[in-house]
């Protein structure tokens, strides 16, 4: 009977972190019986955390990502961004395999990354409908859904931009981002490291168109003579 | 312009943990994989769509994690219904308790009862207790994500565990009164 007395206490107490009150400490100390009581009330609690942590703690599956992304397709209905449809979709098709590839390439710390964009600093692209840019506190959209690396027609001034943009994917980031980007990619590209897509672009060798030089014939100059103007 | 190659989308690892905490606490309510998936799906698309609304980040995981474990239980109820409608009578809810102690926790028996002892926590309950469960949050960040006071997180967190106890008690067979 004296025991039952103990009986909220010993609950109370076999909670992680909680100290067993003076009372209780004084009566463990002298009865076997709720010191095995309060053992098994500990255990029982461990079992409900570890079975707690097995629920909570699933791994994502590695097929929810491309799930949201093509939900995410399929209510944009937005005029295209970026020109033709049929531009948005073969830009998509390359960055979902880009993006799966990278996927892929997560799983594996091992593995170095090699998901290829470029950029172009500093990044000036206009996009309809792009929000305005939050602060660095805030979240971003690719906090959701990590941007896919697309073809944007940027306004570079560089008289290249043009073809190397249709070359090369490039990458969007927020405003906020983008000095964080260029100069990550500064360090990729003082580092000498040609990535995946880059080398193929590097070993097509582009040689200047040759002409051969204009051919002048030596012209025969002859002046006006008296006779034939009269 | 000199043109410059980089090699990763810079949010990966954000946009990982959003994904997670969205799944994983589909999962806590659905304890299904192709559920808690669809859930997590449908929550992210529609944070995807209310982005604009939704700047701040501590209010973004809060939201997110309503709008989960809130479509997660809807999800439950309907299956439920359907599950009445399709059998006359429901399954044997009582399995008998494991022998030992000992095999309590790694029991697939007790983990049922656990699970079913959960789902019947109130609500509020049940959404701090499963964000107390998973790695890496912290009860100042649950407490951000649920909107409550830290003092209230831990007080939910408590009542919860001793809840599941008293359920769970009768099969862990543990304290024994004299
Ligand atoms: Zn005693």
């Amino acid at each position: 009977m004296l025991c039952k007395h103990y009986k909220d206490a010993l609950i109370e107490a076999a909670a992680p972190g909680v100290t067993p009150q003076r009372e209780l400490r004084a009566h463990l100390a002298e009865c076997a019986s709720c010191r095995e009581a309060l053992a098994q009330e500990q255990s029982l609690f461990a079992a409900i955390d570890s079975g707690l942590h097995a629920v909570a703690d699933m791994k994502v599956p590695p097929s929810l990502l491309p799930r949201v992304r093509a939900a995410v397709d399929e209510v944009a209905v937005a005029p295209p961004r970026w020109g033709s449809t049929w531009f948005a979709l073969s830009g998509a098709a390359v960055a979902v395999a880009l993006v799966l590839a990278g996927g892929i390439r997560h799983n594996d710390p091992r593995t170095p990354p090699t998901n290829t964009a470029t950029i172009r600093p500093p990044v000036e692209q206009v996009i309809p409908g792009r929000r305005t840019p939050l602060s660095s506190a805030g979240l971003e959209r690719e906090d959701l859904i990590p941007r896919l690396p697309v073809s944007v027609a940027g306004n570079s001034s560089s008289p290249g931009g043009l073809a190397s943009s249709k070359s090369m994917p490039e990458v969007l980031v927020p405003r906020d981002q983008e000095v964080l980007l260029a100069r990550y990619a500064q360090q990729w590209s003082s580092h000498k490291r040609a990535p995946l897509v880059a080398q193929g672009a590097d070993e097509v060798s582009v040689k200047p168109l040759e002409v051969a030089p204009i051919q002048i014939a030596q012209l025969d100059v002859k002046l006006l003579t008296e006779d034939g103007s009269k | 312009m000199q043109e410059l190659v980089l090699n990763q989308p810079v949010s990966t690892a954000r946009s990982e943990l959003v994904r997670e905490l969205a799944y994983r606490v589909a999962q806590g309510v659905l304890r299904n994989t192709a559920d808690a998936e669809d859930v997590a799906q449908e929550a992210l698309l529609r944070a995807y769509k209310s982005f604009e609304r939704l700047r701040d980040r501590s209010r973004f995981r809060g939201w997110l994690v309503r709008i989960s474990f809130r479509l997660a239980l809807d999800r439950l109820r309907s299956a439920k219904r359907r599950e009445q409608r399709d059998t006359l009578w429901s399954q044997p809810t009582h399995l008998p308790p494991p022998v030992t102690a000992e095999d309590v926790a790694a029991s697939n028996q007790f983990q049922g009862h656990l699970e079913r002892a959960l789902e019947e926590l109130p609500e509020k309950l049940r959404l701090v207790l499963l964000l107390s469960a998973m790695d890496g949050y912290t009860i100042e960040e649950i407490a951000a994500m649920v909107g409550v006071p830290i003092g209230t997180v831990k007080s939910r967190i408590f009542i919860a565990r001793k809840k599941l106890a008293e359920k769970l008690r009768c099969y862990a067979n543990t304290i024994k009164m004299r």
